[in-house]
């Protein structure tokens, strides 16, 4: 019975639109470029994921907490100084303890300011939604672009480099799939990979 | 002209708050930021170097290993830094008028005593895109133990390296990048002996 409930509440649509009928990867198309370029290993995938989900979350949080003082002539401008503060945040916080990882991801860090997953849900979601709802948004959101990216990820990198999370998985002889490990290898598994999630989640292009 | 000075004031509270924000930042995270570019160019050195060192000793067998010169060149200051035992001479590249495609490409490169063979390069700072892979090993190791006298000019190095699939112009600049810095290099050490 409670779970009949829970069906019917604005919280499980908002996952359940983020996660799967909405998810910005494979229905939206949206943040396909970075999508490509660094899904060639889980750890950079996490990463990245990680970094988007904490920008969008946090970006949506305070477009939404603002809402009702950014005058809608500056609501794009304020939306990319609002989305660049928390990239910045990020690029420096991962320079500072993880650069390792700072330094594979290169530019692509920087670039989740153009990401247009930040940008849609805050013009899409956050500006009319409250706080409380938006903050889940944006986190479920990320997390459905980090679910796409680790997904992709697990079959680019064992192909790409014969390893997983790192550790080889592969035997040694394996001749490694050079171009799974670059963007065109990507647009690959990627492509598959949406008509596949597509096919499961009912969601067509109408004709 | 009521709406114009809401969006004045709007825009000054939005630029204060952000300011704010991002001197906060940086307060927060440039120490370490620095230190980790330290350290990751003190790591360079000792590997090409081949002396043993952990993260906790790092500094330390840095100090005591290295000697460092430093030079000034068009007015810039310049480092080299040479090994105690071996004499090896290591300097950063990247610093002056040749670049890659976009962008910066920096690094630490070590050459043995008599400036004629390159024993080690690696990459700290890459900007470029494309050519991102410029900083892995299996293109870097191509110029491990390079006879520098016969790859003078760059089209003799072109020759001795398999450039990076998709990224022509990035291999061919780090190659131009080395050859301007190993001349500045070795000149400023020469001048010394």
């Amino acid at each position: 019975m409670n779970l009949i409930r829970i069906r019917y509440t604005k919280w499980f649509n908002i996952i359940k639109n983020s996660m799967k009928s909405n998810n910005p990867v494979f229905v939206a198309a949206l943040g396909l470029c970075s999508a490509l370029a660094i899904s060639n290993t889980i750890q950079n995938a996490i990463a990245m994921g990680l970094g988007v989900t904490f920008v969008t979350m946090f970006s949506s949080m305070f477009v939404s907490m603002f809402r009702n003082y950014i005058p809608s002539k500056l609501r794009i401008v304020t939306y990319m100084i609002i989305i660049s503060t928390f990239t910045i945040f990020v690029q420096k916080f991962l320079q500072a303890y993880f650069p390792s990882i700072y330094d594979s991801l290169g530019a692509y860090v920087g670039l989740i300011i153009t990401n247009c997953i930040v940008m849609g849900r805050s013009e899409a979601f956050a500006i009319k939604n409250p706080w409380r709802y938006s903050i889940i948004d944006g986190f479920f959101s990320g997390m459905g672009y980090t679910l796409v990216l680790v997904l992709v990820a697990t079959i680019r990198e064992p192909l790409a480099f014969g390893t997983l999370l790192g550790f080889q998985v592969l035997p040694d002889d394996f001749t490694a799939w050079a171009s799974m490990g670059t963007a065109s290898g990507g647009f690959f598994v990627l492509g598959l990979m949406i008509w596949i999630l597509r096919s499961w989640a009912k969601t067509y292009e109408e004709a | 002209m009521k709406d114009y000075i809401k969006l004045l004031v709007f825009i000054s509270i939005v630029a204060l708050i952000t300011s704010f924000a991002f001197i906060s930042m940086d307060l927060l995270f440039s120490a370490r930021i620095e230190q980790n570019q330290n350290a990751a160019f003190y790591e360079a050195v000792l590997v090409h170097n081949e002396i043993e060192f952990t993260d906790e000793n790092l500094f330390d067998v840095f100090d005591e290993h290295i000697t460092t010169q430093t030079y000034t060149y068009n007015g810039k200051e310049v480092v080299i830094y040479s090994n105690n035992t071996t004499n090896t001479v290591s300097f950063v590249f990247g610093l002056f008028q040749e670049s890659g495609a976009w962008g910066a490409i920096i690094g630490v490169m070590t050459v043995n005593e008599a400036f004629d063979e390159l024993i080690n390069v690696s990459v700290l700072q890459n900007e470029e895109q494309a050519g991102k892979d410029v900083n892995k090993r299996y293109f870097l190791d191509q110029f491990k133990n390079l006879d520098m006298t016969t790859v003078l000019d760059t089209t003799a190095l072109y020759d001795e390296i398999d450039q990076l699939t998709g990224a022509t112009v990035t291999s061919n600049g780090i190659q131009a990048i080395l050859i301007e810095s190993y001349n500045i290099y070795k000149d400023l050490w020469e001048s010394e002996a």
